[in-house]
C-alpha cells in the first residue's frame, strides 16, 4: 500500500515540478466587522480561519488586530470557515481568479452549508473581506431547579390559590352585608339551590345517583328522574 | 437543495430541531470532565524565563517543545497561560529547525517558512512574515527587530512592530541551491550571531573538498575560514552565539574547537573517550560561558571566559565530575550583574556556580524522587545580601519527560508532559471492593475442611456483626447529615478499587517514548505510575495491547517484543524478545488454560510465510477455542484473509481481496464494540421489526483512487469468506484529506471532503460529508430474510454466501471536519448510542445522537405518525452543530495538523453512562456521557432537603387541617339549617 503511494509520488513529482512557473499568488485579509461586540479580544487567540478546496488547505490565526491574514493564495474556489469557540460565523465562498492580463481578482459571497456551489448569490469584489458573525455560542443548558416563584407561575397553582381565597373570603363578605341585603341574597341562593335540586340542573353530575339497577331492568328514562325525590 | 434565500431562519429552525437531551449542564461542566493540557518536551535553547511586559514584576516561563507548541507557563502553579501551535504548515521539519526567542513584550517563533510574533501576555498573534526559504535562525537586535537567517544564506532584518522586511542581505555566502540533498558545492548556513551592530553568519563551506566552518560579517562581507580540519556534519557544531563564540567538534569528534568570532582567537580541548553530549551555556551580554560534558555515567563542566581586548579564550576553572547522567545546566543573569550557572542534578538537587570562583556557591539538596535525572533546565537565581540564594528551576526530568519547577530544591509543581501523543490506550476495570473481599473469604473456606470452613464462616459473620454493629449505626446520623449538607458526597478512592458507580477506571497508555503510564480516570487524569523504555517506538509498532488478566496488561510490538505489566502496582512482570521471528501482522486475545489469557500473533516470518505464535502462554498450552479469522494487508495494496486455528501453528489462507486498479486502501476498520447489542431488531413505529444484520466478522475498507479523479470507495467485507457485503463509491473526494470511518454493530459511518462535482448534472455542494449506512437482514419488516431462524450461520454456507444485507444509506453535509470518530458504549447497550466526533474547528469533542443520523429520515415530506413515534425527523441534508452537545465545552483543546487523535469509550456500572477519553498530541480529555440522559441516577438537581421538607410540610398540613375538616363535616350534618 505504501509502495503504491511512493511510486506514485516518485513518478508524479518530476512532471509537476519540472516545467512550471510559480502560479500567481495573492494575499487575503479577512477582518471582523467594526461593530463586532467586544472586538477581537472577545475571541480566543486560537481562533482560526480555514480556507479549503480540494487538495488545498490554508489556515490563518486571528491576530491581535482582529484580522486573519493569508498569503500565497493560489487561484481556486474556496470555502472560508472560522473556527471559534465564542462566535458562529457564516461560511464564505471566496473565488480567486487570474484574469487574462495576469491580474488576480478576488470575489467573496455569503454561503451556507449544503449550498449548491454553482449558486453564488451576491458577490463582493476585493481582497479585504468582512466576516459575518451569526450568533454567540452557548455551551451550557441551565438545570431546571425547584423554585417557589416558578411554582406560583403555574396556572393550576394560581387557580387553586384563587379558589381557596374565595372559599375563605366570600362567607366573610356575606356576614358583613347589611341584614336586608343578606336576607335577599340568602333567599336568592335558596331559590337557585331548590331549582337545581328540583330539575337536575346544570350543576349536577348526571352520573351521580344514576340508578343502574333501574337502567338495567329497562325502566327507560335513566336515573335523573328518580334522583330528584331524594331530598323532597 | 433549497436556494440560499432563507439562511438565518433555516439555521434557527435547525437548531430548534435538536432535542437537547444531551448537553453539558452548567453546574456539571468542569465537574464531571477533566482535561490535561500538554505541550511536549521542551527544547533547551528555546526555553527561557521572560517578563511578558518590560515593566511587569514577575516573569513567565516560555518554552517551545518538540510538538511545535509555544507555551507560556505560570511559574507559580504550572498553569498554562497560553499555548499556540507554531507549525501548522511546518510538518516534516525537525525539532532543531524551530526556534523561539524573547523580545520586548513578545515572543518570536520561527518554524519552516514563517516567522511569527506573539504577544507575550496573552499569546495573540501579532504578525506573520513568510519567506520563500526556510528560517534557519533568528535573533533579536538591540532595537527589538528580528534578524533572520534563511536556508539559502540570505539575512533579513524584520521590523519588530509589524513584521515588514526592512533590510535584505543576499549573496552573503556562496550561492546555495535549495535541493533535498545538501549540494557538496554550496555553503550551508548554520547560525547567526549579533554583537552590537555587527552580525555574523556562520556556515559550513565545502572548501577544497572538505567541510570547513566559516564566518561572514554581513555588513563588511568578509568571510573567514575558521576550522583547521574537516567538520563532519551539522551535528558537529555545538554552539554558535553569545558571547561571540563558536564551539564545534573536529578531528573525528576527538577535538573540541573554541573560537572567538570577532578576534579569531582559538582554543582546543581534547574530548575524552565516551563523551556523548557537549553543550555550551551562557547568558547574553556576558563574557563567561560554561561547557558541559556528559558520558553515559557521569557529567562535568568547565567554565571559560573571553578575556581582554583580544578576546583570548581562557579556562577559568573545572567543575569536577559527578556520577550522574544525564544532568542539565543553565546560565542566568542576576540582578547584581553576575552570571550564575546552575547544575540541576537528580532529586531536584541544584548547585549554583559563578563565573569567577571555584566550587559551588550554594547547594540545594532535593528529595524529589520523581526527578530521576534531568534533561533540560532553565533557572533564575536571586542572590541575597547574606550570601544565600533563592533559586527556581524549570526542569525536564528524564526518562519520564515530565516538567517540574523546583524552588530551592523543592518541587512545587509537576506537569505530566509524558502524556503527549500516546500511541495506544486501553481501559482496565478496577476491582470491586466488596466482591473481592467475599471472594477471598470464600476461597479460604473452599480450601479448608468442613468444620474449619464452618468456624471460619461463623467468625466472618460475627466479624460482620461487629463491623455493622452499634458503632456503625452510631455513625449513621452524621453520614445522613453529610448527605444533606452536600459536603464531600463523592469519596475519592484510590488504589485498585473502583467506586460504586464504576466511574473510576484505570487508563493504561503507551507513551510516545515507548514507556507505559497508568492514568486514573477517576482522579481527573492523574498519572499513577510510569515505566520508561519498554518498546523502542521509533522502529516498532504496537500490534497488540490487551488486558490479559485482572490488572495485568500485555503489550506486543511488531518485532515480537512482549511485555506484561501489573497495572495496579505499576510493575513490570515479564519482558521477552522473541528474536527474529519476523513481523507480527495481527494479534488476537484468546482464552488460556488458567485465568490468564493468551495473545495470539499472526507472524510473517523472515522467509515470508505466515505462521502463528503465542505470547503469555506458559507452555503453549491453551484451550482450543473457535477458529479465528484475520485480514492482513500485504503491503502491495491487497488484503488477505487467514484462518487461524488456536492450539496449532496452522494458518490457512481463506481469501484475497484486491481493490480495483488504481485504488489504494487507505484504512481498514474493524467493529469497535465487543459488547453484544441489546436487541437483534429495531422496532418500527407500527410495532413491526426490522432485523439487524449482526455479523461479527465484518471489516470496512476505505479506498481512494490515486489518479486524481477524486473517486473514493468503501467496501464492507466478510472477513471469513472475503465476500463483499456492501460497497459504495463517491466522486470528487479530496484525497489530501483523510476518510474517517467507523464500524459498529449493524451500522457504519464515514466522512470525507467532497468538492463540487463538475461532471454531475445535479447541483452539488462543497464541504465535508458524513455518510451513514445501516444494515438489516431483509428489506421487509418482520422478515429475517434468507437467514430466517437459523441459530447460527456459516459464512461459507452456500445458502448464505450469496446473501447481502439490506443496506439503507443517507448522506449528510457536515459543518465540521471530522478527525476521529467513536461511539458511546454502555453496559447493556440499552441506552441509545451517540456518535462521538473529534473536530479541529475548533478542536473539540462533539456528540451527535445516532438517532439524528438515522438513514430512514423521511426525505421531502414530514414524518407520519409512525415515524414521529420513532423519533424520525424530516431529512435535511445539513447536519447542524449544536454547541450544547460539545462535550469539551469551553475547554481549550488543541489540534496539530496531521497529528493523531484517539477516542476510546468504556461502559460504567450505570447503564446510562459511558466513559469517554480523548488523547492527542497535546491533550488528554475525559468525561462521562449520558446519551439518553442520566435516567438511573439522581443528578445534582435533585434536592434531598427539599424532598424531606415537602414531606414534612405536607404531613404537618394534613395533621393541622384534618381536625378542621372533620369539624366542618360534622357541623354540616348536624348544625341547624338557617331559616
Amino acid at each position: 500500500m505504501r509502495f503504491h503511494l511512493l511510486t506514485f509520488l516518485l513518478l508524479a513529482t518530476p512532471f509537476t515540478s519540472a516545467n512550471t512557473t510559480p502560479p500567481p499568488q495573492t494575499s487575503l485579509t479577512f477582518h471582523l466587522p467594526p461593530t463586532f461586540p467586544g472586538g477581537a479580544l472577545s475571541l480566543s487567540p486560537q481562533s482560526t480561519l480555514h480556507l479549503t478546496t480540494t487538495g488545498k488547505h490554508f489556515t490563518a490565526l486571528l491576530t491581535k488586530f482582529g484580522t486573519f491574514d493569508l498569503t500565497n493564495i493560489t487561484t481556486g474556489s474556496y470555502l472560508a470557515d472560522i473556527s471559534s469557540r465564542e462566535w458562529v460565523f457564516a461560511p464564505l465562498r471566496v473565488d480567486v481568479q487570474t484574469l487574462a492580463d495576469g491580474r488576480i481578482i478576488v470575489d467573496s459571497a455569503l454561503s451556507f452549508r449544503g449550498n449548491e456551489w454553482s449558486n453564488t448569490g451576491e458577490k463582493r469584489r476585493g481582497d479585504k473581506i468582512e466576516l459575518v458573525p451569526v450568533r454567540k455560542v452557548e455551551y451550557y443548558i441551565q438545570r431546571e431547579g425547584f423554585s417557589p416563584m416558578k411554582l406560583l407561575g403555574s396556572p393550576m397553582i394560581l387557580i387553586a390559590i384563587v379558589s381557596l381565597g374565595a372559599m375563605y373570603f366570600i362567607p366573610k363578605l356575606i356576614d358583613n352585608m347589611d341584614p336586608e341585603l343578606k336576607a335577599e341574597f340568602q333567599e336568592a341562593q335558596k331559590r337557585t339551590l331548590a331549582g337545581q335540586q328540583g330539575f337536575g340542573g346544570p350543576g349536577r353530575n348526571p352520573v351521580e345517583g344514576f340508578d343502574i339497577a333501574g337502567y338495567l331492568s329497562g325502566s327507560g328514562n335513566g336515573g335523573s328522574s328518580s334522583s330528584g325525590g331524594k331530598k323532597k | 437543495m433549497r436556494p440560499p434565500t432563507a439562511f438565518l431562519p433555516r439555521l434557527l429552525s435547525l437548531s430548534l430541531l435538536i432535542v437537547p437531551s444531551l448537553a453539558v449542564i452548567q453546574d456539571e461542566a468542569y465537574e464531571t470532565d477533566w482535561h490535561v493540557p500538554i505541550i511536549g518536551l521542551s527544547i533547551q535553547p528555546s526555553t527561557f524565563f521572560h517578563r511578558p511586559q518590560p515593566d511587569s514584576k514577575a516573569s513567565l516561563i516560555y518554552t517551545l517543545t518538540d510538538r511545535k507548541v509555544l507555551a507560556a507557563i505560570n511559574p507559580r502553579d504550572g498553569a498554562l497561560m497560553w499555548r499556540q501551535s507554531i507549525a501548522k504548515d511546518a510538518l516534516g521539519f525537525n525539532a532543531d529547525s524551530i526556534k523561539a526567542r524573547p523580545a520586548e513584550g513578545k515572543v518570536l517563533s520561527a518554524a519552516g517558512l514563517t516567522l511569527r510574533a506573539w504577544d507575550a501576555n496573552d499569546g495573540r498573534l501579532l504578525w506573520t512574515t513568510e519567506f520563500n526559504e526556510g528560517v534557519k535562525d533568528v535573533r533579536v537586535s538591540k532595537e527589538q527587530d528580528a534578524v533572520v537567517l534563511c536556508t539559502d544564506g540570505s539575512v533579513r532584518k524584520v521590523d519588530g512592530t509589524n513584521g515588514n522586511v526592512i533590510d535584505d542581505y543576499h549573496g552573503i555566502i556562496d550561492k546555495y541551491t535549495p535541493t533535498i540533498h545538501i549540494s557538496p558545492r554550496s555553503d550551508v548556513p548554520v547560525s547567526l550571531h549579533i554583537h552590537q551592530d555587527a552580525a555574523y553568519v556562520v556556515s559550513l563551506s565545502p572548501k577544497d573538498g572538505t567541510n570547513r566552518l566559516q564566518t561572514t560579517d554581513i555588513h563588511r562581507r568578509d568571510t573567514k575560514i575558521l576550522s583547521a580540519s574537516e567538520v563532519r556534519n551539522l551535528q558537529s557544531i555545538i554552539h554558535v552565539g553569545s558571547p561571540g563564540i563558536a564551539v564545534w567538534r573536529e578531528d573525528h569528534g576527538r577535538t573540541l574547537m573554541l573560537l572567538s568570532l570577532r578576534s579569531q582567537s582559538m582554543s582546543t580541548i581534547p574530548i575524552p573517550e565516551g563523551v556523548i553530549r557537549i553543550d555550551a551555556h551562557t547568558a547574553p551580554g556576558y563574557n563567561t560561558f560554561l561547557l558541559s560534558f556528559d558520558t553515559l555515567h557521569s557529567s562535568w563542566a568547565e567554565i571559560w571566559k573571553m578575556d581582554g581586548e583580544d578576546e583570548m579564550l581562557i579556562k577559568v576553572y573545572d567543575i569536577p565530575a559527578k556520577s550522574y547522567s544525564p544532568t542539565s545546566w543553565s546560565a542566568s543573569a542576576a540582578s547584581n550583574g553576575e552570571i550564575y550557572f546552575t547544575w540541576s542534578l537528580p532529586l531536584g538537587t541544584s548547585e549554583i556556580y559563578c563565573g569567577s570562583a571555584g566550587g559551588p556557591l550554594y547547594t540545594f539538596l532535593g528529595n524529589a524522587t520523581e526527578i530521576r535525572s534531568t534533561f533540560v533546565s532553565v533557572s533564575e537565581v536571586i542572590p541575597r545580601t547574606d550570601n544565600t540564594y533563592a533559586l527556581r528551576t524549570f526542569v525536564t526530568s528524564y526518562p519520564d519527560t515530565n516538567t517540574h519547577l523546583t524552588l530551592n530544591g523543592v518541587v512545587t509543581w509537576t506537569r505530566p508532559e509524558l502524556l503527549s501523543s500516546m500511541k495506544a490506550v486501553i481501559w482496565v476495570e478496577l476491582l470491586d471492593p466488596t466482591t473481592e473481599e467475599v471472594e477471598g473469604e470464600l476461597h479460604v473456606e473452599e480450601s479448608q475442611n468442613v468444620v474449619a470452613a464452618y468456624i471460619h464462616r461463623l467468625k466472618r459473620h460475627i466479624h460482620e456483626l461487629i463491623t455493622y454493629g452499634p458503632s456503625w449505626a452510631a455513625n449513621l446520623p452524621t453520614r445522613i447529615l453529610t448527605e444533606f449538607t452536600g459536603a464531600k458526597t463523592e469519596q475519592i478512592l484510590d488504589g485498585k478499587f473502583r467506586d460504586a458507580f464504576g466511574f473510576r477506571k484505570l487508563l493504561v497508555g503507551v507513551t510516545s517514548n515507548g514507556g507505559m503510564a497508568g492514568i486514573d480516570f477517576g482522579q481527573r487524569g492523574k498519572v499513577l505510575w510510569f515505566i520508561p523504555h519498554l518498546v523502542d517506538i521509533r522502529v516498532q509498532d504496537i500490534k497488540g495491547f490487551y488486558e490479559i488478566a485482572k490488572g495485568v496488561v500485555g503489550l506486543l510490538s511488531s518485532q515480537g517484543r512482549y511485555i506484561e505489566v501489573d497495572v495496579f502496582e505499576g510493575k513490570l512482570l515479564t519482558e521477552e524478545d522473541s528474536g527474529d521471528v519476523g513481523t507480527v501482522m495481527a494479534t488476537s486475545l484468546i482464552e488460556g488454560k488458567g485465568e490468564k489469557k493468551v495473545v495470539l500473533a499472526v507472524v510473517r516470518n523472515t522467509s515470508g510465510n505466515i505462521t502463528t505464535k503465542y505470547y503469555g502462554a506458559e507452555d503453549e498450552n491453551i484451550t482450543v477455542s473457535d477458529d479465528l479469522y484475520v485480514a492482513i494487508p500485504d503491503g502491495f495494496g491487497d488484503l488477505h484473509g487467514y484462518k487461524v486455528t488456536p492450539g496449532s501453528l496452522n494458518v490457512k489462507k481463506t481469501f484475497s481481496f484486491s481493490p480495483p486498479e488504481l485504488e489504494l486502501v487507505t484504512s481498514i476498520n474493524t467493529p469497535i464494540r465487543s459488547t453484544p447489542p441489546a436487541s437483534i431488531g429495531k422496532v418500527m413505529g407500527d410495532r413491526s421489526v426490522m432485523y439487524k444484520y449482526l455479523n461479527p466478522h465484518m471489516i470496512l475498507l476505505t479506498t481512494q483512487r490515486i489518479d486524481g479523479s477524486g473517486a473514493a470507495s468503501v467496501y464492507l467485507l466478510d472477513s471469513v469468506s472475503g465476500a463483499v457485503l456492501y460497497s459504495a463509491s463517491h466522486t470528487s473526494v479530496d484525497k489530501s484529506k483523510k476518510i474517517v470511518a467507523l464500524l459498529c454493530e449493524n451500522w457504519f459511518v464515514y466522512s470525507f471532503y467532497a468538492n463540487e462535482d463538475l461532471t454531475s448534472d445535479m447541483p452539488t455542494t462543497k464541504g465535508y460529508q458524513l455518510v451513514v449506512t445501516e444494515l438489516y437482514e431483509s428489506p421487509l419488516k418482520n422478515d429475517r430474510g434468507p437467514l430466517r431462524s437459523m441459530e447460527d450461520f456459516s459464512s461459507f454456507d452456500p445458502q448464505v454466501m450469496g446473501v447481502k444485507p439490506y443496506a439503507i444509506s443517507q448522506t449528510y453535509v457536515s459543518q465540521i471536519p471530522i478527525i476521529a470518530m467513536s461511539a458511546t458504549a454502555t453496559k447493556q447497550s440499552i441506552t441509545t448510542t451517540d456518535l462521538l466526533v473529534f473536530t479541529d474547528s475548533p478542536p473539540s469533542l462533539l456528540s451527535i445522537p445516532k438517532r439524528l443520523l438515522d438513514p430512514r429520515r423521511p426525505v421531502g415530506r414530514d414524518p407520519d405518525t409512525n415515524e414521529r413515534e420513532e423519533g424520525l425527523l424530516r431529512y435535511d441534508p445539513v447536519l447542524p452543530v449544536d454547541h450544547r452537545s460539545i462535550l469539551t465545552h469551553k475547554r481549550e483543546l488543541m489540534y496539530i495538523e496531521g497529528g493523531n487523535v484517539g477516542i476510546s469509550t468504556s461502559p460504567s456500572l450505570m447503564e446510562s453512562t459511558s466513559l469517554v477519553v480523548v488523547w492527542s498530541e497535546t491533550d488528554v480529555f475525559g468525561t462521562r456521557v449520558t446519551p439518553s440522559g442520566p435516567f438511573d441516577m439522581l443528578g445534582k438537581g435533585f434536592g434531598k432537603a427539599q424532598l424531606v421538607a415537602t414531606v414534612v410540610v405536607l404531613t404537618v398540613g394534613v395533621w393541622f387541617v384534618a381536625p378542621m375538616v372533620r369539624k366542618k363535616q360534622i357541623n354540616q350534618r348536624w348544625a341547624p339549617t338557617s331559616g
